[in-house]
């Protein structure tokens, strides 16, 4: 009983906060008490996470893996969650009434997150991918309205579309995979995909796979829906669809891709041309934007096509900085939107020219917003650049020279616009609003610590990049292993 | 051959009840066109002997997705409405679209061909044993996460539908 209990401790921590929470939303007026069971769930994952690290098993007949990979991302994941509780404070722009309920579907959707990256079995995968995707569609939806902001039921339409669509294409991939292998689950897949794995038909299923991943991770042409949902979703919803499913997308990215062999020339190919449209596209329309939140969005479709770069390398190494890249862009972007929920007045959206003066009215959320945009345009000692060196480097090692001058581009044009915020943050004109943003501490912990994270991250990478590249090793990839930079 | 020339009978049963779904204005004769699609593809499960599956899919979709889609269209009192007429961007876009499917398609029938027979897969058939054993083993996290979806969803309608009862606060 107890070798179950252990490696599921997280999951069972996330499920049964899932009831307790859905118990509270069944009382009157206890949004308080909610958001207190949130945080508690929030801390006993993190500590769960941290003492089933390391812990090895095979769970579900084979369905389920716990190892080192999982519950590193865990890991990852269970630290973002808590940041995005605390960023969301008491959600200025959700209704009373339903506040409990919005700290439900935020815990349902972290657990079909950590669920995401143990899931070996393409049915359990798809699942926990809705588990994870389904409660931010209501999300969406739950933003209070009032005037001049009714755009919130548009946004949820067109995220849940796009879903279902995306959701519907992968499972279209998946049967393919299935009818050529006759197996659910990836490990026994790997193994009897290689020989077909050169025919059309198999990078067909595979591609078609890939596409709710790229949904997931706003990769074009998956990316419709991210602007719009961006904007019309209230920040504290926005910072949670930003930031931690990307990491899950790429995550089981990394289990689908190690399906190809190698050797396979057709997909990297087609990842690095999706990578390019997504790099350009984000980049050259988030440099027109005035919404802060649409900025973000478009900046988020760009920085999808970096991290795809290091899947166009299909090495250990390639996936290893991916995925610290993308670790490594949540605790950015999260970094931005706790800026931004603080900034704005009762929830509502926040432009870029009412961050003028920002270093007058908190000189700590703008040292944050400092922090975590040069981070984002990639300017050392940031873990943004960090990052994007350790993209570039693996994608190069592998000789694609074109598409890493092209990244080089684009990483040029945006720190354009990321310099843009941060001047009218700095030099703004404020009109003689100089009212002191009050932040609580958990909010100035919060910002303490990304801060702290972003440059640690960036100065000291190889902890967590060999973390990364030695879970990789556990995975069994049919990869050539390659030197860790 | 009876086998094949019922599966081309069900599969173009399929299709054109599907394509009926997404042509039809009434949205009364959409739902009847989804229902001739899932009998055709009930079709196609009986011919894959599974018949379980055939019988669910019957059960459960035509017998109560499409009645209650129809209580839906009903109680909303839908009209077909016109529809915008497309503007040259969407008419090239959807040339482009159809040009590239047809060149994956015409691929796919060139080079698609696998020359090796097709793995079978677990193959619970048609038992109602098999199909449960499944489900309690290796499928059982699945199972139990479906749960939490079905919660979550329900929940999830009951919030977003308050909001239209009109019970807007700070107004």
């Amino acid at each position: 009983m107890n070798a179950f209990i252990m490696p599921f401790l997280p999951e069972l921590i996330l499920l049964l906060g899932g009831l307790v929470i859905f118990v509270i939303t069944l009382g009157d007026s206890l949004e308080k008490r909610a958001r207190t069971a949130a945080i508690t769930i929030a801390l006993a994952l993190l500590a769960a996470s941290v003492l089933c690290f390391g812990q090895e098993a095979v769970l579900f007949d084979g369905a389920y893996r716990i190892d080192a990979f999982s519950q590193l991302l865990k890991l990852i994941i269970s630290a973002g969650f808590l940041a995005i509780v605390i960023l969301g404070g008491n959600l200025p722009d959700i209704r009373p009434a339903i506040k409990p309920e919005y700290h439900l579907f935020l815990t349902l959707s972290m657990t079909g997150l950590v669920m995401l990256v143990s899931c070996v079995d393409i049915i359990t995968l798809v699942i926990a991918l809705e588990l994870s995707a389904f409660p931010l569609y209501f999300l969406v939806a739950m933003r209070r309205e009032r005037e001049g902001q009714r755009i919130q039921m548009e946004s949820a339409i067109k995220y849940i579309m796009f879903g279902i669509a995306a959701n519907g294409v992968m499972l279209f991939g998946f049967s393919y995979l299935y009818g050529l292998t006759g197996t659910t689950s990836l490990p026994e897949m790997m193994v009897k995909l290689q020989p077909v794995m050169h025919t059309p038909i198999a990078i067909v299923g595979l591609t078609l796979a890939f596409c709710g991943i790229f949904y997931k991770l706003a990769i074009f042409p998956f990316h419709f829906w991210t602007p719009d949902v961006y904007q019309g979703s209230s920040n504290e919803t926005a910072s949670l669809i930003a930031s931690l499913p990307k990491v899950g997308g790429v995550a089981v990215l990394v289990r689908l891709a190690s399906l190809a062999s190698p050797d396979n020339t057709l997909i990297p190919i087609l990842l690095s041309a999706l990578a390019i449209v997504s790099m350009f596209y984000g980049n050259l329309i988030a440099l027109a934007q005035k919404d802060l939140k649409r900025l973000l969005g478009f900046s988020g479709i760009a920085h999808a096509g970096y991290a795809l770069v290091g899947f166009v390398a299909f090495n250990q190494a390639g996936f290893a900085s991916a995925l610290y890249y993308i670790t490594g862009y949540m605790v950015m972007v999260i970094a931005c939107f706790v800026v931004i929920c603080r900034v704005s007045r009762d929830g509502s959206n926040v432009a870029i020219s009412e961050l003028a003066g920002l270093h007058r009215r908190s000189p700590l959320l703008a040292l944050t917003l400092i922090v975590g945009l040069f981070a984002l345009a990639g300017l050392p000692p940031f873990v943004g650049f960090m990052g994007k060196l350790g993209l570039l480097t693996t994608a190069l090692a592998r000789g694609h020279l074109a598409l890493v001058i092209i990244a080089v581009l684009n990483a040029a044009i945006a720190i354009y616009y990321y310099l843009r915020v941060i001047r009218e943050a700095v030099f703004g004109d404020d009109g003689g609003d100089q009212t002191p943003i009050v932040l609580d501490r958990s909010t100035q912990a919060l910002c303490v610590l990304l801060i702290v994270a972003i440059i640690v991250l960036g100065v000291a990478p190889s902890p967590i990049i060999n973390a990364i590249s030695g879970s990789l090793a556990g995975l069994n990839l049919p990869l050539p292993p390659a030197a860790v930079y | 051959m009876t086998a094949n020339l019922m599966f081309y009978v069900f599969t173009a049963l399929t299709a054109l009840g599907a394509l009926g779904v997404v042509f039809n204005r009434n949205t009364v004769n959409a739902a009847m066109c989804f229902l001739l699609s899932l009998v055709g593809l009930a079709g196609l499960f009986v011919l894959l002997e599974a018949y379980l599956l055939a019988v669910l899919l019957v059960f459960v979709y035509a017998g109560a997705v499409v009645t209650l889609f129809l209580f839906i269209v009903m109680l909303l009192d839908v009209k077909g409405g016109r529809r915008s007429p497309f503007t040259k961007g969407t008419g090239l876009a959807a040339t482009v679209a159809a040009a590239l499917i047809a060149l994956g398609l015409l691929s796919l029938y060139n080079h698609g061909r696998i020359a090796a027979a097709l793995p079978a897969g677990p193959g619970s058939g048609s038992s109602l044993k098999g199909y449960a054993y499944q489900l309690f083993t290796t499928y059982l996290l699945p199972v139990q996460i479906v749960g939490f979806l079905l919660l979550m969803a329900m929940l999830g309608v009951i919030v977003i539908s308050k909001r239209q009862a009109g019970t807007e606060d700070g107004k």
